[in-house]
């Protein structure tokens, strides 16, 4: 629409004219000026996140009196694009859950982009003052090879996200997980930046992730965590328990260790604090993750208002657990064997002492956080010990 | 197996920390996104969850080539523009006040409809990043998942808008509520729904991009602001085209999808049948509402429909757009030249039926007044002695005013005028009214019957009819009485007794109320009973 042909009729005097003689002459014909106003709010007052998020979806699934109807059209063989058959938990409300941040599309890439702008100083900052020049040169093997396998894990829990972002049943939640499944892509592609920043002012770091993708595809400390990760990916049809699997076992039990306990950790003691700056937005992307994933499953659906539906609940969930656990605990243990490819020891860090109490401190705050809120039992001591049997010296 | 880190460590050799560049620098996103094709890795499992007749190729690539930080960047100066105008600039003008009346109300359902179409795109652009193999495709699909939540707010924030600024917020402010009563929703849920994403994933783009959005956004979306800023509205325009940036991006996903299925000789002897199953699904829903939408509620008129569709849609979408496909073996639809029909006379026919069913929308409608008509009949020849005269005598029995009683559905009926619900595209028809071309069949399956409004509707429902037995309106509410609808679906303004729903939009005490339908006692047909 070009200036020289858009007719503007706030302006137009005749269109002015003509709509203050349409309007009621009693003013405002309605005072209910709430939009939504007809939803529950979870706090005081609704929100706009509430607002501009809440019912949008067409589900049958929605509260009575907002959706009326059937699908007009369905999959190849009848099923509706959103089915209660999606997943085997089941709610009384799916609408209950609110995304604890109240993340609408604004809020969320405001956020992000603020990261992403503090990125590039940051980088510019690292740049010029070359503090590369401390980091220790066989560590950067490490972060070649080791550290950028991190890339294919984000990746692939990435992916995991997309048949749950579409089978979901309800709006709120809908829009919560492809969050977290777009925070996963951005925590691939952030190491990947790291990568091909160190390539622009250390050309012999290779941007090419090929090193790091042969040692996700065939070195025994990635093995089972890339299965499991595959597993994750594609072989869960149940959108609630890709959530869970995901959000709930794999990434605060492996994840975090490596980021945390292991790269964050570790890599300032070889000069490089570039590492723990890059995961430190993974890290609160994890956070952002885990609130939503513990309001789900540890509070909302086992307490769903129909005590039958919170029981089953409660009993599903703790199957997944069930099964997801043991792959998860033997990735961790494969895993261990990386402390034997460091460039040297590092005490208080690398010694078994200091690995022991770095898995105790994953797996303790992962029963605390997600297990125990469950009632699911778990002998933190026993996985401690079963993964350190991975654990490899430095010699 | 591998070397051990180490050792690998060792094969490459040390780097030499100490000669690094102190140049500052940072990385620009298309440095970061041209390894994106390297994430993925082949696996026993890697394959989609959701059937489809395609084979997606690995290496397609996508056109805009955005890392992650690089979209959210992009994105939230758009937004900041976007809400900063709303916020500041439009309020302290108070524009929403401004608005013509019957624009301001059309904009209860455009923006709710709209909203429908883009938060099933959220779920049909995650379908179809579950499809696609290549990690650049995956990368665009996803960016679209998260633009398609952009504009769910979008569209919602209209209606939030209006709701808080303007001059009658009902309908605004519960449009997701009272929207699935309307018979008129059913379409939108259709082509604005679950034709996203129920269905066969490259199926579903097609819907969604290359035909909803390459094709009809340009209309919905773009055309729609210069109407309503000809009628006073600055808030559509304001958001709607920050939507459309996005659109550009949508499109070329959708381009890229067919780029990505084109060497796969199996699967793209399907493509040509589904586009033209999509072109006529969605069309014969869309031609006619936007036309409603544009002629009945703009006061201030821009051009005939039918022009505005020869040039987006003939000319613009079907000879540019499809002609840049026809490199990879895309035809013209082979029902364009019965939906160049629907353009000129299918909202005509819409209108009329969406009018003498008013009580069942969560907007007001009002009657062609006399410069309507001029209008009409200077563009459609023939309006007036088809359609004008029917408005007249609605007008004539008191269809506007709640003492008459009269509601037209009542005299669509009496006068042997009986309206469908189309089972595919659930665009409601009357053959025995209907100017536009319009033939009714009807199949019985599985001990129901469906009803069509063209032989292209049922050749796609007698193709796979479990995708279309659906529960229409009529059969939902048969037996209910008007009243009871109303009440169900939440469609009483806070007084608890004025309808959101009018016939005309002139307030005062000639507003229809829940008892004034109660007492015209409208009972809601099945009219597919009529054929036992």
């Amino acid at each position: 629409m070009s200036e020289s042909t858009a007719k503007h009729g706030i302006f137009d005097p005749d269109t002015i004219r003509a709509t203050e003689a349409a309007l009621p002459v009693e003013g405002a014909l309605d005072s209910q000026r709430k939009a939504g106003y007809y939803m529950v709010p979870e706090g005081k007052r609704l929100t706009e996140y509430e607002q501009l998020c809440g019912y949008a979806i067409h589900t049958n699934d929605a509260m009575s009196g907002t959706e009326i109807g059937d699908y007009q059209q369905k999959h190849a063989g009848g099923r509706g694009a959103y089915s209660p058959e999606g997943t085997e938990l089941k709610s009384s409300d799916w609408f209950l859950f609110r995304d604890p941040d109240k993340r609408w599309f604004f809020p969320y890439v405001k956020n992000k982009a603020e990261e992403g702008g503090y990125t590039k100083r940051y980088l510019e900052g690292y740049s010029a003052s070359g503090e590369i020049r401390s980091v220790n040169p066989e560590w950067l093997n490490v972060v070649d090879n080791l550290y950028g396998g991190l890339t294919f894990m984000e990746y692939g829990l990435f992916s995991a996200h997309s048949a749950a972002t579409k089978d979901c049943p309800a709006d709120f939640l809908k829009i919560w997980i492809s969050m977290a499944g777009f925070d996963k892509n951005d925590a691939a592609q952030m190491i990947q930046t790291q990568r091909v920043f160190l390539n622009k002012i250390l050309p012999s770091f290779p941007a090419d992730p090929a090193n790091a993708k042969d040692v996700w595809l065939t070195d025994p400390i990635y093995a089972d965590a890339r299965k499991t990760v595959e597993e994750l990916w594609q072989d869960t049809y149940d959108w609630a328990e890709s959530i869970w699997s995901v959000h709930g076992v794999f990434d605060p039990i492996f994840g975090q260790f490596v980021r945390r306990e292991f790269f964050s950790r570790i890599a300032p003691r070889y000069g490089d604090n570039l590492t723990p700056w890059i995961q430190s937005q993974t890290l609160t992307y994890f956070e952002t993750a885990k609130k939503g994933t513990v309001k789900l499953m540890t509070v909302i659906l086992p307490s769903d208002s129909d005590e039958k539906v919170a029981e089953h609940n409660v009993r599903v969930i703790k199957a997944w657990t069930e099964k997801w656990l043991p792959d998860t605990i033997k990735s961790l243990k494969s895993f261990m064997a990386a402390y034997a490819q460091l460039p040297s020891a590092i005490e208080g860090v690398t010694d078994v002492d200091s690995v022991t109490a770095s898995v105790k401190r994953v797996l303790t705050d992962w029963e605390e956080d997600y297990a125990a809120p469950l009632g699911f039992e778990v002998d933190v001591e026993a996985l401690v010990a079963e993964v350190m049997t991975g654990y490899k010296e430095i010699k | 197996m591998s070397e051990n880190i180490q050792k690998k460590g060792e094969s490459q050799g040390l780097h030499d920390v100490m000669s690094a560049s102190r140049v500052p620098t940072s990385t620009k996103p298309q440095e970061v996104h041209k390894w994106l094709q390297d994430f993925s890795w082949e696996f026993e499992k890697n394959k989609t969850k959701y059937g489809t007749k395609y084979d997606m190729a690995v290496d397609t690539k996508e056109q805009f080539k955005l890392t992650a930080k690089e979209y959210a960047r992009m994105e939230a100066v758009k937004e900041e523009r976007q809400y900063g105008t709303l916020l500041d600039g439009l309020d302290r003008l108070g524009v929403a006040k401004r608005v013509n009346p019957r624009w301001a109300e059309i904009a209860k359902a455009y923006s709710v409809f709209i909203e429908c179409g883009e938060f099933n795109a959220i779920s049909g652009s995650a379908l179809l990043w579950d499809c696609a193999k290549s990690p650049e495709q995956k990368n665009g699909y996803l960016a679209q998942v998260i633009d398609e939540v952009r504009h769910t707010n979008q569209a919602a924030y209209v209606n939030a808008y209006y709701s808080k600024h303007g001059n009658d917020p009902a309908g605004h402010n519960a449009g997701r509520q009272v929207r699935s009563i309307g018979p008129a929703f059913r379409g939108v849920k259709r082509a604005f729904g679950d034709g996203f994403n129920a269905g066969d994933a490259v199926e579903c783009s097609i819907n969604l991009q290359l035909v909803a959005e390459a094709c009809y956004t340009n209309p919905l979306i773009i055309a729609i602001t210069e109407w309503a800023a000809a009628n006073g509205d600055e808030i559509t325009p304001t958001i709607f085209t920050s939507i459309q940036t996005d659109e550009m991006r949508h499109m070329a996903n959708g381009f890229q999808t067919v780029v990505s299925i084109i060497n796969d000789p199996e699967g793209s002897k399907y493509l040509n049948d589904d586009i033209n199953n999509a072109f006529w699904s969605q069309s014969s829903y869309f031609v006619p509402l936007i036309g409603l939408i544009f002629e009945y509620y703009g006061e201030n008129k821009i051009e005939a429909w039918y022009k505005t569709w020869d040039r987006w849609v003939y000319e613009d979408w079907a000879g540019i757009w499809l002609g840049r496909l026809g490199k990879f073996g895309v035809k013209t639809p082979t029902c364009l030249r019965d939906v160049k029909k629907i353009a000129v006379w299918g909202h005509h026919d819409m209108a009329l039926l969406a009018y003498a069913l008013w009580p069942m929308n969560h907007f007001g409608m009002t009657l062609p007044n006399e410069k309507d008509m001029a209008w009409f009949e200077e563009n459609y020849p023939g309006w007036y002695d088809h359609y004008g005269v029917i408005y007249d005598e609605w007008r004539e029995l008191g269809c506007e005013d709640p003492s008459s009683g009269f509601i037209p559905a009542t005299w669509l009926l009496e006068n042997g005028h009986v309206p469908y619900l189309d089972a595919v595209s659930a665009v409601p028809f009357c053959p025995s009214l209907a100017k536009a071309e319009c033939t009714l069949s009807i199949v019985e399956h599985n001990g129901k019957k469906f009803a069509f409004s063209s032989p292209h509707s049922e050749r796609l429902f007698l193709a796979e009819p479990e995708r279309y037995e659906a529960q229409n309106w009529f059969e939902q509410f048969e037996g209910w009485e008007m009243s009871e609808v109303i009440r169900a679906g939440g469609g009483l303004r806070s007084d608890g007794k004025t309808l959101m729903a009018q016939p005309h939009l002139n307030g005062g005490d000639k507003m229809w109320t829940i008892d004034d339908i109660k007492k015209a006692g409208v009972v809601i047909p099945n009219p597919l009973g009529l054929h036992e």
